[in-house]
């Protein structure tokens, strides 16, 4: 059996999803549905390879949590960006500062997701999680940071334009999806990886021997202006430019003790007025000093003079004279005393009075003053400086410093001298860029990612329905399309033949052609058969039967139409003798078409006839023996013929030769 | 008296398993999660077997709890009734050829 082949199969026309409807979908997905990632399941073939079938299975009941996850060490790769060659190279310096970015990025929002995930599986609060981990950041910290990046990826973006929706969305549909972290731990252990790969850079020998020194430096002068930095409160930059003024050490302290003051909100203006405050403050003590020594000194007279009194001159007149003399001297001497003390007595609440005072905001300045000098050196009346840490680091850095300068400025001329160690730099930093780049989008990619799979998944479900439901679709549409024309009841072994039915869809298909079967397939579906009438959605169904059944209309209405048609013919009808009821809806009129319709029909499937049959050797045979014995086979012979292929009884040659025409 | 698992076999048992869950993993036929339960059952068991008649004990169960190691489980159940059949085959042989003797 021949027949014109089959439309391919039509694509089945999925529902369209948002990138919403995908992730909720991702939501209500059992976490535990994840599959090995090929990172894990390469490291469980390395172990069944290596013959170590249990230890695989320790490695399995694991899982693949460390895939997920991104380590300490994975991101601490980033510190090698940005530290070849000349540190002050604009290229460097901005690959740099977008690795330290990218470090607290990729964390924030690995731990986010961490907590988000381990909150709501352990009922507990992230923060509490947070402190466990040993974390030196808040929760507050890490969620801002996490929610702004993820919130602002473009994909995120058009979800919503409101940035407090698109937080919402991060939070409950994208950063508790496992396979959201999968994917972003997978992209960034892939851009890491890459760092591991990065060519060294060589250094002309010439050159090493000064990098090796000015490295040295770097990390000695490094570190004490870090030590100064908190002990004085400047910036780096402040401190440098003071170093290279090239003072002396004092002069450097002075000028370091100045700035820092002024960074602390101490004036120029003030500093003299807070220096005579001190200065009072010193005065009060040295007063306390001399009314305490006073005070003895008033004291031990008292007791002198007690004992004196106590002991009555004897003798004569010259030794009551001496004896007066010396308690007069007692007592002018305790007087001046007395009055001394209380001079200074004053002179000291007097002072306190001055310093008490003080507004707050003074008294709190002089306070900054005396711990800073404390740090930096308190210098004696002499104006010799107490030695300090700080005074310390200064000293050398007043050497080291410049001389670490000199070396950079060496070593980039060095280097810029070297053509292929440039070239080798220029490399390694394009690369370096290349590397950030992809982590930068690592956050949108991962989230592009995640989408992709989840549209994946629901639209393979949806295929599955779909299918389904086409199949019962079409399912019913094959039972209707059995009986439509000739209608065969096996109990009762009755046939009935539809002929109003069956002509009237053979008129369909002869003006409209596979129009028309569109037709018949609107009449199944209880639709207008005039197609302007048609919706788009009456469309689709109807182009769903016609492109998996249009073959199967044209086949059953072409073969009933002939059945009926020849059911009127004697010899036919002898060769079926009746074993069965017959009845028919319909006169035999009604199976009748005109020649112009036969026409039209001709017009429609004459290409598709001719190429049904001349892929039948038993059809050519016998239209060439027909044009042997002068017929000249017209359209409606080849037609019938076409039909006898069709039912393989191509056999018919008596019939089709008195028919024919 | 039934025998006991050398450290080989209990080796070959342990890559059989393995290899058996690893082509599911790879093909996605269970997921990571399933895999973990499975790793766990298989380890907590052959850990404690010593003969083989609990080592079918513990395949069975294998086979109940996870369909795809149902082949294996017959394989190994008929490969040790073979065993046991020849076995006793050969006891009475050797107790005919005493009687006949």
């Amino acid at each position: 059996m021949t027949e014109a082949p089959p439309p391919a199969s039509a694509e089945i026309k999925t529902t369209q999803f948002t990138a919403i409807q995908a992730l909720e979908f991702g939501r209500a997905q059992d976490a535990a549905s994840t599959d090995a990632s090929e990172a894990f399941l390469g490291k469980l073939q390395g172990l069944r390879e290596a013959d170590k079938g249990k230890e695989a299975f320790a490695d399995l009941r694991i899982g693949d949590k460390e895939a997920s996850r991104i380590s300490a060490s994975d991101v601490n790769k980033l510190q090698e960006i940005g530290k070849t060659g000349d540190e002050d190279d604009q290229a460097m310096k901005e690959n740099r500062q977008r690795a330290e970015t990218l470090k607290k990025q990729l964390q924030a929002v690995d731990i986010y997701c961490e907590l988000t995930t381990r909150a709501q599986a352990e009922n507990r609060k992230p923060g509490d999680i947070l402190t466990e981990m040993k974390r030196i950041e808040t929760w507050q910290q890490i969620e801002k940071t996490a929610l702004e990046l993820l919130r602002d990826q473009p994909v995120v973006r058009t979800m919503s334009k409101n940035a407090g929706e698109r937080e919402k969305i991060v939070k409950e549909m994208i950063a508790k999806d496992p396979k959201f972290r999968a994917a972003f731990a997978e992209a960034v252990k892939g851009a890491l990886s890459r760092i591991d790969m990065l060519q060294k850079v060589t250094e002309p020998t010439e050159i090493k021997a000064k990098t090796d020194k000015r490295d040295e430096l770097k990390e000695n002068t490094s570190r004490r202006f870090t030590l100064l930095k908190q002990s004085t409160g400047l910036e780096d930059q402040d401190l440098q430019d003071l170093i290279l003024q090239g003072h002396s050490e004092d002069v450097t302290l002075d000028d370091i003790f100045r700035r820092a003051l002024l960074k602390e909100g101490v004036a120029e203006v003030e500093i003299t007025v807070i220096e005579k405050h001190i200065k009072t403050e010193a005065d009060i003590v040295k007063l306390d000093k001399a009314i305490d020594t006073l005070g003895d000194e008033i004291g031990g007279l008292t007791d002198n003079l007690r004992a004196e009194r106590a002991k009555p001159p004897r003798g004569g007149k010259e030794a009551q004279s001496n004896f007066d003399e010396r308690i007069r001297g007692l007592e002018v001497e305790k007087s001046q005393k007395e009055n001394d003390l209380k001079n200074k007595q004053k002179e000291k609440n007097r002072l306190q009075g001055v310093l008490d005072s003080l507004l707050p905001e003074m008294k709190n300045k002089i306070a900054i003053y005396k711990s800073l000098e404390k740090k930096i050196g308190v210098k004696n009346e002499a104006g010799e400086r107490k030695k300090t840490a700080v005074g310390d680091d200064v000293g050398k850095l007043l050497t080291e410093y410049p001389e670490l300068k000199r070396l950079i400025k060496e070593v980039k001329d060095l280097a810029s001298q070297n053509e292929d160690y440039q070239r080798q730099l220029t490399q390694r930093g394009l690369l370096e860029s290349d590397i950030l780049r992809q982590l930068e989008v690592s956050f949108n990619d991962s989230i592009v990612d995640l989408i992709d799979k989840r549209f994946d998944e629901m639209t393979e479900l949806d295929k599955k329905r779909l299918v389904k439901e086409q199949d019962e679709g079409l399912k019913k549409f094959d039972e209707w399309l059995e009986k439509r024309y000739v209608e065969f009841d096996t109990n009762k072994r009755r046939e009935i033949h539809h002929r109003v039915t069956t002509g009237e869809d053979m008129r369909l298909v002869a003006w409209y052609g596979n129009d028309g079967v569109k037709r018949i397939a609107a009449k199944h579906l209880g639709y207008s058969t005039d197609p302007s009438t048609w919706t788009d959605e009456q469309k689709i169904n109807i182009d769903k039967i016609f492109d998996k059944k249009g073959q199967d209309i044209k086949k059953k209405l072409f073969t009933s139409y002939f059945k009926e048609r020849t059911f009127l013919d004697k010899s036919f009808r002898l060769r079926k003798p009746f074993s069965k009821e017959f009845l028919f809806d319909g006169g035999v009129g009604d199976l009748t078409l005109t020649e112009a319709e036969w026409g039209r029909l001709g017009e429609h499937f004459g290409s598709e006839i001719e190429a049904g049959l001349s892929s039948s050797k038993e059809a050519q045979t016998f239209l060439k023996g027909l044009k042997e014995k002068g017929i000249n086979p017209n359209w409606n012979l080849k037609w019938l013929l076409w039909i006898l292929v069709i039912l393989g009884i191509i056999g018919g040659v008596g019939f089709l030769a008195t028919k024919g025409g | 008296m039934d025998q006991n698992l050398s450290a080989e076999e209990k080796k070959k048992i342990y890559e059989d398993l393995f290899d058996i869950t690893f082509e599911q993993l790879k093909s996605k036929k269970i997921s990571l999660n399933e895999g973990q339960k499975i790793a766990g059952f298989v380890l907590d068991n052959m850990e404690g077997i010593i003969r083989k008649k609990e080592y079918i004990v513990f395949l069975e169960k294998l086979a109940k709890n996870w369909a795809i190691y149902n082949p294996y489980y017959l394989k190994n159940k008929s490969e040790k009734t073979k065993l046991e059949d020849e076995k006793k085959i050969s006891e009475l042989t050797s107790k005919l050829k005493q009687l006949i003797n």
